[in-house]
């Protein structure tokens, strides 16, 4: 399985001028678009939410451009973190109301609905494990905790993953 | 790779190549033609405020304790151990300050008689009164110091709780959380001119000067955490109990918290020479109960599913609510929640854990 991380593009130390800094947005954004948005659908599973929460990090990216020595790893944390906001504010509201939904998937996936309801570092470790390959170092530094943690959420994850689906 | 982690991998790759990638181009267009950024010291003032305010209520929420007192609203730790007499001094109305006049002796509480009328808290309250009083102060001490010695960095005080003749108080210490080297300037950016006077002792500070500053003041993990936007994340925390005989001298206690992870801080409760502490061992509940703090006896926490035959759409989850304790025992009372694809669809909050005898 080929592992599906980022790759830390060169920092141009030449002109700053709008054109070139687009051209080079552009490159950043066509290069990880992909990668991000399939990350952060994962982490919050609904796809539509994960499109405008990913172009809110690239617009974020873009003011911040001229400050940046490495965008590439700006983009990493700061998708991760939008996630991380976007399930607590879920879970408040799921805690707040009473809400009954019925839901337009076609298909019933239990595994990915027990994924769904996992907290959210658990299932962050395992989607970046599991689908970005990524080592223990590598996830710590994309949740910012310690690399000491990875282990325990990863085994506190599947887990439970095999207990609800069991 | 188990059966169970290449379903978890099929499953991922599954959902991840439905997702629509495809670039929109509106938004390049947009970028293509915008200006360049104003300087972002300039441009974020506004949000430094806020951020300023939030530091603030964070630092005034750590480590002090207020003797003679009643049930304060300023976040301060307090105790109840006799009738207050005098108001407190302007100065240690302010919880960021050390308090520097003597502490009064509380060990020879006043009795009822002795206090003069016009200094008791009215029994009734005239329209013309104004808003009532909530604080009666008569001395405030900063123990931040002293909990930072015993428990480790930036202590956060879990609960106090009256324990043999004096208190007893959970502290976790919170190691540095880690900051991108990229989000340093951002950091920095984020603490005002007048902040960083404050903290630092360099009319001009540098960044690493403000850094240790806000390290040296127990602000960096708070300002890291409002930075990341990540109030709600992992802590790496490591508790510890401390136990003072008068609220004002502390000192580790002679014993050890319980095995798990006990830092839920409504699971604490003492009867008597009695404590029950509610922890969870490899993801099993249970009540810990010690009369020493040095043998604890564990009692898992049965936790009954309200409802038999769940659709495996619906997830049931419990959550336990305040932990009590009285001569017969402990009890824990827990709540359901029942969830179909991330929303709640029913609410319960019946169910409780009891203990057999203490």
């Amino acid at each position: 399985m080929i592992a599906r991380t980022s790759t830390e593009p060169p920092v141009d130390d030449g002109d700053r001028a709008v054109g070139q800094r687009a051209s080079s947005f552009t490159d950043l954004y066509e290069r990880e678009l992909a990668l991000q948005l399939r990350r952060a659908t994962l982490l919050i599973g609904n796809p539509h939410t994960a499109r405008d929460l990913v172009h809110d990090v690239f617009a974020d990216l873009y003011e911040r451009w001229d400050r940046l020595d490495q965008p590439g790893s700006y983009l990493n944390v700061a998708v991760i973190n939008r996630c991380r906001d976007h399930a607590r504010k879920r879970r408040r509201r799921s805690q707040q109301q009473l809400v009954i939904t019925s839901t337009d998937e076609a298909e019933m996936d239990e595994l990915w609905d027990v994924l769904q309801q996992l907290p959210f570092n658990h299932r962050a470790v395992l989607v970046l494990r599991f689908y970005h390959q990524m080592t223990d170092r590598e996830i710590a530094e994309c949740l910012g905790c310690r690399v000491g943690s990875v282990g325990p959420w990863l085994h506190r994850g599947l887990s439970q993953l095999r207990k609800e689906l069991t | 790779m188990t059966d169970l982690e290449q379903r978890l991998v099929a499953t991922l790759e599954r959902k991840a190549d439905e997702v629509d990638t495809s670039p929109d181009v509106e938004f390049l267009a947009r970028r293509a033609t915008q200006p360049t950024s104003v300087p972002r010291r300039r441009r974020n003032r506004p949000s430094v405020a806020s951020i300023a305010a939030s530091l603030l209520v964070a630092s005034a929420a750590l480590g002090f304790v207020v003797v003679r007192s009643h049930q304060s609203d300023d976040g301060a730790v307090v105790t109840d151990s006799n009738i207050v007499t005098e108001p407190a001094p302007p100065e240690l109305t302010q919880p960021w300050r050390v308090a520097t006049e003597p502490v009064p002796d509380v060990t020879e509480p006043l009795a009822p008689e002795t206090i003069p009328p016009s200094t008791l808290p009215p029994t009734t309250q005239s329209p013309d009164d104004g808003p009532p009083s909530t604080t009666h102060l008569t001395a405030t001490i900063d123990v931040t110091d002293t909990i930072t010695e015993l428990v480790g960095p930036d202590p956060f005080v879990q609960w106090v709780i009256p324990w043999q003749s004096g208190f007893l108080m959970r502290a976790d210490a919170t190691s540095d959380l880690p900051l991108p080297d990229d989000r340093i300037g951002d950091l920095v950016d984020s603490v005002p001119p007048e902040w960083q006077a404050s903290i630092t002792d360099s009319p001009n500070p540098t960044d690493q000067e403000v850094l240790d500053g806000l390290k040296a003041n127990g602000l960096w993990n708070p300002a890291v955490r409002i930075l990341l936007g990540d109030l709600a994340g992992p802590v790496d925390t490591s508790g510890e109990l401390v136990y003072s005989p008068d609220g004002i001298a502390w000192a580790p206690a002679a014993g050890t918290l319980p095995a798990g992870d006990s830092t839920y801080n409504r699971g604490v409760a003492v009867h008597g020479d009695r404590l029950a502490m509610y922890t969870v061992i490899d993801d099993q509940p249970h009540v810990a109960t010690t009369t020493d703090l040095v043998s604890w006896r564990y009692d898992p926490v049965v936790v009954p599913q309200l409802l038999d035959d769940l659709p495996p759409t619906i997830m049931e989850h419990s959550f336990p609510g305040q932990l009590v304790a009285n001569a017969a025992g402990w009890a824990v009372p827990y709540s359901y929640v029942y969830v179909l694809n991330s929303a709640v669809v029913a609410t319960s909050l019946t169910g409780a854990g009891k203990s057999p005898a203490w």
